[in-house]
């Protein structure tokens, strides 16, 4: 809190005010701060996801702040490091409700740190806004849980929407064996039917993997096969695309939002092209029309992020971004930080502009996403092209 | 000898009272999670200190067994509708075959070669945790009910405590009872000299066999227990990272030291919560402690400690020094 | 059991090159199997006898080393029977060919040179090592091949050249040790007593401390009684192994070098330590460099020079064979002996 004090002596006096506050009980500040919390995987293997939500969340509150805060009281950010732990994101969620007593909690990097403290959060009754992908965390709904990126079967959906307009319904997958290729392809299985899509092949490859020809050729092989879908993070899909390509087979390929970024198309070079999969619409701010309506806020992000960090935007940090707003927009709404009256804020959010797109929850959608949160791009000439 | 055993029920009483003192202290729920979490921590490394300090066997899949002793209470409790007590004394007992049938090859390495076998099979039953994703849920996990004794259901931190508190203390007793007994005294000898051992008539191999099992069904009992305390499970807890983490707290704390696994466990277990404050450089102090330790305490805290406290002992009055042993217990050597 | 069976020195120093056929006889009681050990048929012509002259004699019956001759009578009277034993170590051979045989309460010394294969041939008799060829009775027990322990749960004892002591114990649970095989239960029933420290353990706890405590004044270590090993010094380690071994109740004692590295007034304890034991009547193998402790405890001695036997039979023929004495012993140690013996 003394960072935007102005003399350095107020700094000092503060600090010293502050050290002293545990000895007298009492005095509470008129201008005590609004206690975000978060834990956030932001080093160890999903280090991917914690860290630009952390840097998203440490500039965006700076930003709030700077412009006077919210409900006249400052933001300040309690946040952990639960190095993609479960059991460790179940502790300092503990610690941010108990000991830190904070108002809000904004993370949970991974769906399993987010799983372990939903229980928490639930038994708690504190507002939890979730940074993690599964269905599972809002489904069914939890009282006090919400959660800002788009689910593994919205992803699904697009791609089924789309070749629905290309009239293919016979489809192969190939996934991989990680968390996020695991939980969308049994997404893709579910909601398959509701679209008429056959799923006429299923293979799929290990983590470590560096050949799938076998796994495409048996694809190929299959009768009728019209399209062939890889929910896949990581290396695995630019090598799925290589080897498609390698084996000539002709039929559309669509990759994951899981590798909707440049790296992609280096790593897959020439094989990408035709390439289409779901992608947020941040990973092409700058390519909407003026017309879009979401263009603002992700081309606003964009730039602040990339040009304070010096690195790519993710749709990672976009998620933060949008889980620390609607708190914001839900305080305010609330007109104070009453856990309750903020829960029901939130839960009545309606045409919310996010980067993840247009946020409308209810009493039973605590993600408040459609369709239309994920755009359909194809790779051309080594670019991320907007289908129309 | 008499002075040994006598010490050893001081030591039960001093960690006795420190568990029945601790709530004064515990003033909110977070500091009971972490209470609880050393608890946890302790006795597998309790466990894992009979086999490695003891016994002189390293194995760098301990969090195998803990997690498939966690997996099994997760599914037999949530798919299958078993009573918790019986999911984790099953677990427990599946854990305890694998480790009978996986040990009797594996056991016969020494060494490197040992630490290599015990890192491969805790690296396979992790694979398998994260590709039974129809049982287990996968890499995403899995949510686990909440436990229950008798019909007596552990709702709050509070009854945790007591009864992680309860069961460490048993596992305390057990383990310093083994250790005092002619099984204890065998495993201690084929540590220190194989030949001996075997000249005094004492199977090394079977005995071998015999702590890594009980050692391995430690670590799925407490697995078991910490899946329906913390509610969710992910395959993490069952990762090489996790295995490292328990031999670090037995290392640190001390070989050869009931005790030493205790305080091991709840350094490194605290120690996070209190560095988390330096973020970024957390990992850097977190890693010179240790190293600090390992240089000034080579033997870790409890029996370095407990060296250091002998040979101060001179310099203090006599009645002084008995007392302090006795609360201290004395440490024994690796 | 001490007296009647260490038969007169005089027996021995009669017929000494009769003591060997009983090398290559079955431990076992075999009809007939007495005094044509040398033409058995089932043994390949021994090499040992052929290039000993002294060993193509018959059996004398009479001789400490070849007692067996009496078990067609009565009781067995070997105990340990090593029979053409031989150990390899890549292209060496570390013991070659060698054949004993020990009656109940005698002292057999193997002697000879460092790196002629003693301690191997130790090894070999305990189950350390296992065999190249040839075989090992304990009893009537074919124990060729069995793993170390099972010789121990049998009743054989040993201490080591380098002492193997357990130093993450005290003195006395290292003895205590020693009693590992009185005191197992099976590896279940012996977990849930030890657990759960049941009464019956915790007597035979104290049982076993009393005993332990006993054997460590047996041997002279009751200074040692509340020490760590770890804090014993190098002569007191010696005979705390004796004592561990003895803790085992062993019918037979396997020594190397007991007084190996200790100075003259630690040696002469043990050497008083061994006759102890002899006089109750145990039965032991002997390695040492010690002569005047080997000449007067030893009733037969076996001479190794690079694996092979040299020589064997009692310590005066030992002593005065002339190929022991030009080729390992040489004319100095030979009169040390003599001298020794004369004390
Ligand atoms: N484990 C082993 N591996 C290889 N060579 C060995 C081994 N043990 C003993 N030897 C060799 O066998 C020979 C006999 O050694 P040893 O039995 O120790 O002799 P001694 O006890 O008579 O001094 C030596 O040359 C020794 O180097
Ligand atoms: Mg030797």
């Amino acid at each position: 809190m003394s960072q935007t004090l102005s003399t350095r002596s107020l700094r000092w006096c503060l600090a010293g005010l502050a050290l002293a506050a545990p000895w007298f009980s009492a005095p509470t500040l008129a201008q005590e701060p609004i206690k975000i919390g978060s834990f956030l995987s932001v080093t160890g293997p999903a280090s991917f996801l914690g860290d630009p939500e952390l840097k998203t969340l440490e500039m965006y509150i700076e930003r709030v702040n700077a412009a006077g805060g919210v409900l006249g009281r400052k933001l300040q950010l309690v946040s952990y490091d639960d190095a993609g732990d479960a059991e460790k994101a179940r502790t300092f969620a503990t610690r941010l409700i108990e000991q830190d007593k904070v108002d809000v909690i904004v993370g949970g990097s991974t769906t399993g740190s987010t799983m372990a403290a939903v229980p928490l959060a639930e038994k708690a009754a504190i507002p939890f806004i979730s940074l993690a992908g599964a269905v599972v965390i809002i489904e069914p709904v939890k009282k006090w849980v919400f959660k800002t990126p788009h689910t593994d079967r919205m992803a699904c959906e697009k791609v089924f929407v789309d070749l629905q307009a290309r009239k293919l319904s016979k489809l192969g997958l190939i996934s991989g064996s990680g968390g996020f290729d695991k939980s969308m392809r049994a997404e893709c299985l579910k909601v398959a039917p509701k679209y008429q899509i056959d799923i006429v092949a299923d293979e799929t490859y290990g983590a470590g993997d560096t050949d799938m020809s076998a796994q495409l050729t048996k694809i190929k092989n299959t009768a009728g096969v019209q399209a062939v879908l890889n929910p896949g993070f990581g290396q695995g899909p630019a090598i799925v695309t290589k080897n498609f390509k390698q084996l000539g087979i002709t039929v559309p390929l669509y990759q994951s939002h899981g590798v909707a970024s440049k790296e992609f198309i280096k790593l897959a070079g020439d094989a990408a092209e035709g390439v289409r999969l779901p992608a947020s619409a941040l990973l092409v701010a700058e390519a909407l029309p003026e017309s879009d309506a979401q263009k603002k806020v992700l081309v606003s992000y964009k730039q602040s992020y990339e040009g304070k960090f010096k690195s790519d935007v993710s749709t990672f940090g976009g998620h933060a971004y949008d889980g620390l707003m609607l708190a914001v927009e839900a305080m305010k709404k609330a007109g104070s930080t009453d856990k309750a009256k903020v829960r029901d804020a939130l839960e009545a959010t309606k045409g919310y502009m996010g980067t993840a797109g247009v946020v409308n929850m209810s009493a039973n959608d605590h993600m408040g996403l459609d369709l239309t949160a994920f755009r359909m791009l194809e790779v051309k000439g080594g670019n991320w092209v907007l289908v129309k | 000898m008499s002075h040994y055993r006598s010490s050893r029920h001081h030591g039960l009483i001093a960690l006795a009272a420190i568990i029945a003192l601790l709530p004064l202290v515990l003033s909110n729920k977070y500091f009971y999670d972490v209470a609880i979490l050393i608890g946890f921590n302790a006795i597998v490394c309790i466990g894992l200190n009979l086999l490695i300090g003891y016994a002189g066997q390293i194995s760098l899949g301990h969090a195998g067994f803990f997690g498939l002793g966690a997996y099994a209470s997760a599914i037999l409790t949530g798919n299958y509708g078993w009573p918790p007590v019986i999911a984790a004394l099953a677990g427990m007992a599946g854990v305890g075959s694998l480790a009978f049938l996986a040990g009797r090859p594996i056991l016969k390495l020494k060494g490197h070669y040992l630490a290599m076998a015990t890192l491969g099979l805790g690296i396979i039953i992790s694979l398998v945790i994260v590709n039974q994703d129809r049982l287990t849920g996968g890499p995403d996990g899995i949510t686990v009910g909440p436990f229950s004794v008798l019909g007596f259901a552990l709702e709050n931190e509070r009854a945790w405590y007591w009864f992680i508190g309860g069961l460490l203390l048993l596992t305390v007793w057990l383990s310093q009872n083994l250790i005092d007994s002619p099984m204890g005294r065998a495993l201690r000898a084929l540590h220190s000299s194989e030949v001996g051992a075997q000249a005094a008539g004492i199977n090394a191999a079977a005995h071998k066999l015999q702590i890594f099992v009980l050692s391995a069904t430690f670590a799925a009992g407490a697995g078991s227990l910490a899946a329906h305390y913390s509610g969710f499970i992910t395959p993490a807890k069952a990762g090489f990272i996790h295995s490292v983490e328990l031999v670090t707290m037995v290392v640190l704390g001390g070989m050869a030291s009931i005790y030493g696994a205790v305080v091991g466990a709840a350094v490194l277990t605290l120690l996070p919560q209190i560095l988390t404050v330096l973020k970024d450089y957390e990992m850097v102090v977190l890693g010179a402690v240790m190293m600090a330790t390992m240089i000034f305490l080579p033997r870790g805290l409890v029996p370095s400690l407990a060296a250091l406290c002998e040979r101060w002992r001179d310099l203090l009055p006599p009645s002084l020094v008995l007392r302090l042993e006795a609360l201290i217990g004395r440490g024994r050597k690796p | 059991m001490s007296a009647p069976a260490r038969p007169p020195e005089g027996g021995a120093s009669q017929s000494p090159e009769r003591a060997q056929p009983a090398n290559r006889t079955h431990p076992l009681p075999q009809e007939g199997g007495r005094g044509d050990g040398s033409s058995t048929p089932a043994r390949p012509p021994e090499g040992g006898a052929s290039q000993s002259p002294e060993r193509a004699q018959p059996a004398n019956r009479t001789h400490p080393l070849s007692q067996e001759g009496g078990r067609g009578e009565g009781p067995r009277m070997t105990i340990l029977s090593v029979q053409n034993l031989s150990r390899r170590f890549g292209g060496l051979t570390a013991v070659d060919d060698v054949s004993l045989a020990v009656s109940p309460g005698t002292v057999h010394a193997v002697i000879g040179p460092n790196g002629a294969g003693k301690t191997t041939l130790l090894n070999l008799m305990c189950g350390i090592y296992t065999p190249s060829s040839g075989s090992i009775w304990l009893d009537d027990h074919d124990l060729s091949g069995a793993p170390h322990y099972a010789f121990a749960r049998l009743g054989l004892g040993r201490t080591f050249q380098t002492p193997q002591i357990f130093n993450n114990m005290s003195a006395l649970e290292n003895v205590m040790v020693g009693r590992y095989m009185h005191e197992q239960r099976g590896l279940f029933l012996g977990l849930a007593e030890a657990l759960l420290r049941l009464p019956t353990l915790r007597a035979a706890e104290r049982r076993s401390r009393e005993e332990a405590a006993e054997l460590m004044r047996v041997v002279g270590l009751e200074r040692y009684l509340d020490a760590e090993a770890d804090a014993l010094p190098y002569g007191a380690l010696k005979r705390l192994e004796i004592a561990r071994a003895l803790a085992l109740k062993p019918k037979l004692l396997l020594l190397d070098e007991p007084a190996a590295g200790l100075n003259h007034s630690e040696a002469v304890e043990i050497e008083q330590l061994i006759g102890q034991l002899v006089e109750r009547g145990m039965t032991v193998v002997l390695v040492e460099h010690n002569m005047r402790l080997v000449m007067e405890v030893s009733d037969a001695i076996l001479v190794l020079d690079h694996g092979r036997r040299l020589a064997e039979g009692p310590p005066q023929m030992v002593r005065e064979d002339p190929r022991v004495i030009e080729a390992y012993l040489g004319k100095e140690a030979a009169e040390d002996a003599r001298s020794a013996v004369a004390v």
